[in-house]
């Protein structure tokens, strides 16, 4: 009896030695080794550090958390948070004279954006132009689109595509689509363009003789992220 | 014996006013910052946008306080927040659409454009199959009763007209002045032009952007 006591007590007595030997780490906030994850101004260090705002103090690894904001910081922090702040644009115009629908063309394709780590929201608008000879009458549709990269297949990134019937007379007509706010991936490059064929459907077939188009779309920040680093914890 | 009327609450109230001494107005509910402090259209620009919450109490700013780096995360952050852009969109379609009297379709619903000033930017697109002649008028509208009555913004509304196929029409209005602590609707309007009654088949789509803007916000 005297010894399994005696057992338990050593028992104890190692496993307080053991938790004292090795205190529990916190999880770093933003990567910061003076920042922990619980503390509750993390979710700004993180929307901060994703952004490029800060970039840590003496070392990477360092925020300085309690250290005083110099006028001259001040100045950086706050020329990266309106860099972060202003929206970026991809823009796309042409035009041409003879396009056979059937090809499903893309026009008008923006150059490649690629979103940096912090979180950002895409949408825009764009429109075709088309007419067509007396020997072409047809129902055209229009769609927005993108691409992860230059070589992937397009995606309609628009709902609601555009239609119009082109009467054969020569007449320009058209149509606009939209595209609603689209989550942008961090990192993940994307292109977007405008795609045109005859509607499903469209009893009779024929090419353009002649087309415009323009496409414009804007970046903006976007509030929340989960890369790199989480600011919804 | 003498009588005294007893004295009405808001007469005691007046009185203390007088007799005490003269007290300055707060700059945002802050008691160490009064409304002569030249930094306080500045203050109140930032508690409006939830910017500053104040400091060791939502009553104090410590105005004399130096900024720690802990501490300019937050204010970082909130006005990264409170400048980055909201959307409403909304999309429709039908068979038909009756026109006895003007339509509003792509309702986007309440907006609420809480305590600061905003403006907003908003598209809206309309396709329809014509199988006669129609002709409408397209425009963007709003309404600040929940869709009760509209209100046009638009000044160059687009005319959306023609028989025998597809019509696409779009029409845009942007910086529309938004007032803080309002709520929005956001839509667009057909008037039918004389001898249109109704459209064909039919879809629409709409896209409001809302940015802040400078003006005065509520509560401060």
């Amino acid at each position: 009896m005297r010894a399994a006591r005696a057992l338990r007590c050593l028992f104890f007595v190692v496993a307080i030695a053991l938790a004292l030997a090795t205190p529990v780490e916190a999880a770093l906030c933003a990567g910061f080794t003076d920042v922990d994850s619980t503390n509750p101004f993390c979710s700004n260090i993180e929307w901060l550090k994703n952004r490029g705002i800060t970039i840590g103090c003496t070392s990477l690894t360092l925020y300085c958390p309690a250290a005083v904001v110099t006028r001259e910081s001040m100045s950086i922090f706050l020329q990266r948070l309106g860099n972060a702040m202003t929206p970026t644009l991809r823009a796309g115009y042409n035009s041409g004279s003879s396009l056979d629908l059937d090809l499903l063309p893309v026009l008008c394709p923006t150059s490649l954006h690629t979103p940096p780590a912090s979180p950002q929201t895409a949408h825009g608008v764009g429109y075709i132009l088309g007419w067509t000879d007396a020997a072409s009458t047809m129902d055209v549709s229009v769609t927005l689109v993108s691409r992860p990269n230059v070589s992937a297949p397009w995606d309609p990134a628009s709902p609601v595509p555009g239609s119009w019937s082109a009467n054969g007379n020569g007449t320009r007509k058209g149509a606009v689509v939209l595209l609603p706010p689209q989550t942008l991936l961090p990192g993940v490059p994307i292109q977007w363009g405008l795609r045109v064929g005859r509607s499903a459907g469209s009893l009779t077939t024929g090419d353009f003789v002649g087309w415009n188009c323009q496409l414009v779309i804007e970046i903006d920040n976007r509030v929340t992220t989960s890369s790199p680093f989480d600011e919804e914890e | 014996m003498i009588c005294i009327a007893p004295l009405a609450r808001a007469s005691i109230a007046s009185l203390l006013m007088a007799a005490s001494p003269t007290a300055t107005a707060l700059c945002s509910q802050f008691t160490d910052v009064d409304q002569s402090n030249p930094l306080c259209p500045n203050v109140d620009w930032l508690r409006n946008r939830a910017v500053t919450l104040g400091c060791t109490s939502t009553t104090l700013y410590c105005p004399g306080d130096a900024v720690l780096r802990l501490s300019m995360a937050a204010f970082m952050n909130r006005l990264g927040n409170a400048l980055t852009p909201t959307f409403a969109v909304q999309q429709g379609q039908g068979a038909s659409l009756l026109l006895p009297s003007p339509a509003v379709v792509c309702d986007t619903g309440n907006v609420l454009a809480t305590t600061y000033p905003r403006s907003a930017s908003v598209i809206g697109i309309v396709n329809t199959l014509a199988a006669a002649p129609v002709g409408v008028s397209m425009h963007i509208v709003y309404s600040t009763n929940a869709g009760a009555t509209w209100t046009s913004v638009t000044q160059a509304p687009t005319s959306l007209g023609g028989g025998g196929g597809w019509l696409n029409g779009a029409v845009q209005k942007s910086a529309i002045p938004l007032n803080a602590n309002t709520t929005y609707r956001f839509a667009v309007r057909l008037d039918p032009l004389p001898g249109t009654t109704q459209l064909g088949t039919w879809s629409c789509h709409i896209k409001s952007t809302l940015a802040s803007r400078t003006g005065s916000g509520v509560p401060y």
